[in-house]
């Protein structure tokens, strides 16, 4: 047999591998480089007994890969930095691991990397991969304590097996029960989720195109009750109202302080569990009205925002108001605000727009006229515009360009109606999405960011003025996929075209849509919901902390009944068994067999003092003594005793 | 009772004093809940106890810093992962716990020892259950047994070196039977207080004079080989000028020793080894030297008796008594007890 510290050390490296490769992923090569080189030295060292690094040589290599982790990430801290750090650690802590506890502490840090792992991403495949990833590192943490010899692979593996089958139900009624409280407590480092892609807060020529290339899901809708037709599916983002010439910018961004907003149709009320992106937005169905969270605000612009960041999976309950009227009076300076342009930028575009607000003398119908011609000219709704790179991007697409995306027709439109003392600003957000029929939930993708403008009118407030639609109104009915031209496609369009990779992908996003509603979503409102269907509505988490310990101490008790079933011995003989109770009754009936006594005696001693049991005692003792000391019992004669023991009536 | 002090204790500063107190005392308390144990002893549930280790404890703070950041970025994942091994080390605590519970200790015995060497602690550890115990030690102040298996249904044996410094009765107080199986997390343990003494007899003196009257060197090897043989006394290792046929044949052919019979009724080297011819040794070293040729007498396959103050014990041969002879200096000035070694 191979040396016990190298069956040991071989147990735990393959179980750090398991946590370490979705980890790895995201870590510079070199770190992982460095893991893997450390873990097959030490692996040969002990295969050919080689002599461990000396102490100062290994605080200088921890010293180094402490400088090179600083110098890769430029920090210490946040759960990236975090993680290369972890894993250089492990690599060190491999390179020393001599005893117990050293394989201590491997496992330790394999538990940890499964954690940051968990912060940093949650798909589908994350819990299936963490159950197997902790049954391996225990299994390795099992084998590295023993003080005898290491364990078969099958009989360590039905030990792990056989208490992960009671930690399983523990840790889901726990999960399941442990009161969940909203938002964090303290700022913690950002999880980092760097490279997130999503909405900014700005928008020049080419940036929402850029976003349209990307098939990621940017968040998922459930509506309870019909879904909402395509048209007024507008998902509300960042508002734009600061306009340089060639970009749009955010302005500030305060709460609304009244509600000025009047509600008018039928509410929509939906749940949706948004991507994490790195921004504060809240992609609301335009225009939300109530919102389950106190985390989150309304601007004055109806854009709805969190304190912090999505950093993380959040889902939210909300309701709106799709033909809701918002705002009722503007302000003078804000009239002021936006209608501002540049000076001296796209002059022709000025030009046009005076020149139309004088045939059609009101704000109306200026509007209706831009789009007419919009419509009517030859503009070409295009992924692949021309590029704009002169100081005057409007006039150059107005008057020579005419091919754009939804970008280039809401600023356009913007200018043109700011230009005619129009109030106007440009919101981006999504428009559309995909519902999916599996799941029967709406599936909002990169791929459908819009932007689009919104005009003040008198006597009717914000409105809605989508001149996409005009030149390609598919865009707004069916969604991009059918708006685009023949040529031009989306990201994962191919896919869409095969009817069975079709079902296939609207199963995969069902399950997603699933697991991202009721595992990565199961927070406080999840929770509530939850125990209202069990019948519990309104538990506080007393009652919580009640019922987690009720069901744990539950499966606690079978699992202590079941280790002790198997501690103890196989029992008595199931012959002994019914003759002692049959012993049983006649000590009830006054008849008590002496410790001494022999079962013919006591037969004897009975058939003496009760005649009329005689038979049936002396039927009882022959079967007993012929199966427990005749050769070979017989599984018919054990049947005959237990129905005379159960039928005997002294 | 009084907790006995070691010197080493006593010396030693108030901290280490108030820490020997501190794991004295629940071990008394288990004495007196528990009383003395005739054997076998069932280890049953009540009488197993349980705490973390250290490591179990790292565990636990490590699950709380867990849950603080499932909680604070209020990631479902991280709490799965964060209940998945609380639960991993609730289960591991039960394990522990039945992993010992319902075995059964029988079979305790102190064998003899050599003052300043060691005593050796046998005890047979029974596993009466279907499944398969972990990594069961035996430990009495720090010194443990070396971890056994034990398969359902079958048993094995524990035994570990105990320390004699001083000639006497070495009373047991107490033996732990111990567990840290799956993890290290949790140590579970049992107390036994088994009615169990060995006997330390003194340290063989290394440059002894010669006994009076003929040393065991005179008679060896000499034997008559037409007399005595009505009085079979034992078996001893074969020595070069043994002859052919006192050799046990079939006791040699049942191990790789080459035996040779003894009897009590050799006339040759009757010798009796005598306190009082050794005047002037203080009694320790008298003791010990007395040791020596009790052990040089019997290896030599000599005949001998022992005479000490207020105890004769008569000529005679074997390993028997030997070990009456060396019990009797063991337990000087106290007669020679039953020495039931």
């Amino acid at each position: 047999m191979a040396d016990p510290l190298v069956l040991r050390l071989g147990w735990m490296l393959l179980a750090l591998a398991a946590a370490v490769v979705p980890v790895a992923m995201r870590l510079p090569p070199w770190i992982t480089g460095v893991f893997l080189a450390a873990a097959a030295w030490r692996y040969m060292a002990a295969r050919r007994g080689w002599d461990l690094p000396g102490r100062w040589l290994r605080l200088a290599l921890a010293l180094g890969l402490v400088a090179g982790v600083l110098y890769s990430y430029r920090t210490l801290n946040g759960l990236e930095a975090g993680s290369a750090l972890l894993v250089a650690m492990g690599a060190m802590k491999i390179l020393e691991t001599r005893a117990r506890r050293d394989i201590q502490v491997l496992a330790f840090i394999g538990y940890f990397l499964v954690l940051t792992q968990l912060l940093y991403d949650q798909p589908v495949w994350s819990l299936p991969w963490l159950v197997l990833t902790v049954a391996a590192i225990t299994l390795a943490l099992l084998q590295g304590v023993r003080h005898g010899p290491p364990l078969s692979a099958s009989e360590g593996m039905g030990l792990v097996g056989r208490m992960l089958a009671f930690a399983v139900p523990v840790a889901l009624v726990m999960w399941v029960l442990f009161p969940r409280v909203p938002g964090p407590f303290w700022a913690l480092p950002s999880t980092g989720a760097s490279g997130l892609t999503g909405l900014d807060d700005e928008m020049s020529p080419g940036t929402v195109t850029r976003l349209i290339q990307s098939d990621e899901v940017a968040f998922r809708v459930s509506f309870e009750g019909e879904v909402p037709t395509n048209a007024l599916l507008y998902w509300r983002g960042p508002v734009l109202e600061r306009f340089d010439g060639i970009t749009w910018r955010d302005g500030e961004r305060w709460p609304l302080r009244t509600p000025a907003m009047r509600l008018q149709g039928e509410p929509v009320r939906y749940r949706m569990v948004i991507e994490p992106n790195g921004r504060p937005w809240i992609l609301a169905l335009e225009y939300p009205a109530r919102w389950g969270d106190g985390d989150i605000l309304l601007t004055h612009e109806f854009q709805l925002v969190t304190r912090q960041p999505l950093e993380n999976l959040r889902a939210i309950d909300l309701v709106s108001f799709p033909f809701a009227v918002p705002e009722t009076a503007l302000g003078e300076g804000t009239r002021l605000r936006l209608t501002r342009l540049p000076g001296g930028r796209n002059p022709r575009t000025v030009e046009l727009a005076r020149e139309l607000m004088r045939t059609a003398g009101s704000d109306a119908a200026f509007v209706n006229t831009v789009l007419a011609r919009f419509r009517n000219q030859d503009f070409v709704y295009t992924l692949q515009p021309p590029p704009l790179a002169g100081a005057h991007p409007v006039d150059e697409f107005l008057f020579r360009t005419r091919r754009g995306f939804c970008e280039h027709y809401a600023s356009a439109f913007t200018v043109l109606a700011r230009a005619a003392g129009i109030p106007a600003r440009v919101v981006t957000g999504y428009q559309g999405g995909e519902l999916n029929p599996v799941s029967n939930r709406v599936v909002v993708r990169q791929s459908d960011a819009h932007a689009w403008s919104e005009v003040w009118l008198d006597g009717q407030g914000w409105t809605r003025v989508d001149a996409t639609g005009a030149v390609a109104p598919n865009r707004v009915e069916l969604g991009i996929a059918e708006a685009l031209p023949a040529g031009e496609a989306l990201p994962g369009a191919v896919l869409r075209g095969v009817p069975l990779l079709e079902r296939l992908r609207q199963n995969w996003d069902a399950l997603n849509t699933l697991w991202t509603d009721w595992v990565l979503g199961y927070g406080p409102e999840r929770q509530r919901a939850f125990l209202d269907w069990m019948g519990l509505p309104g538990a506080d988490w007393r009652a919580l902390v009640l019922g987690l310990t009720l069901f744990v101490a539950a499966v606690m008790a079978s699992l202590a009944a079941w280790l002790a079933w198997q501690s103890r011995g196989p029992g008595a003989d199931p012959a002994l068994r019914a003759y002692r109770r049959f012993c049983a009754k006649l000590a009830a009936a006054g008849l008590t067999r002496g410790p001494a006594e022999g079962p013919r005696d006591f037969a004897g001693r009975v058939a003496a003092a009760r005649p009329e049991l005689a038979v049936a005692v002396a039927g009882i003792t022959d079967e007993y003594l012929a199966l427990r000391y005749g050769p070979e019992p017989d599984p018919a004669r054990l049947r005959v005793l237990r129905q005379s023991v159960s039928s005997f009536r002294p | 009772m009084p907790p006995s002090r070691s010197p080493e204790a006593a010396a030693a500063g108030f901290p280490a004093r108030l820490a020997a107190r501190i794991r004295h005392w629940p071990r008394e308390w288990a004495r007196r809940r528990q009383g003395p144990d005739p054997e076998p002893v069932a280890l049953h549930r009540r009488r197993v106890y349980i705490l973390p280790t250290a490591l179990g404890a790292g565990f636990g703070l490590s699950l709380f810093g867990m849950l603080l950041a499932a909680m604070n970025y209020n990631n479902s994942m991280a709490f799965a992962l964060t209940f998945l091994l609380a639960g991993l080390g609730l289960v591991a605590m039960h394990w522990s716990h039945q992993n010992l519970t319902d075995s059964v200790v029988r079979g305790l015995h102190l064998g003899p020892a050599f003052a300043g060497g060691t005593a050796r602690l046998e005890m047979v550890l029974e596993n009466p259950g279907r499944g398969r115990r972990y990594d069961l030690e035996a430990a009495v102040d720090g010194t443990r047994s070396a971890p056994a298996d034990i398969p359902g249904g079958r048993s094995a044996r524990l035994a570990l070196e105990l320390p004699a410094p001083r000639r006497g009765r070495l009373r047991l107080e107490r033996v732990k039977v111990t567990t840290d199986f799956p993890f290290g997390l949790f140590r579970a343990w049992a107390w036994l207080h088994p009615d169990c003494t060995g006997v330390v007899y003194p340290a063989p003196a290394t440059h002894p004079p010669s006994p009076p009257g003929g040393g065991p060197e005179e008679a060896a090897g000499r034997w008559d080989e037409n007399r005595g043989e009505d009085d079979f006394a034992g078996l001893r290792s074969f020595r070069p000028g043994d002859s052919p046929r006192r050799v046990a044949w079939k006791a040699a052919a049942r191990g790789d020793e080459l035996l040779v019979k003894q009897f009590a009724g050799s006339p040759r080297g009757a010798a009796w080894l005598d306190w009082e011819s050794l005047p002037g040794v203080a009694p320790e070293g008298r003791l010990s030297i007395l040791c020596r040729w009790v052990l040089d007498a019997h290896a030599g396959g000599e005949r001998f008796g022992l005479r000490l103050p207020g105890t004769e014990i008569p000529p005679g041969l074997g390993t028997a008594h030997r070990h009456r002879c060396l019990a009797a200096l063991a337990l000087f000035p106290g007669g020679d007890g039953p020495a039931d070694g």
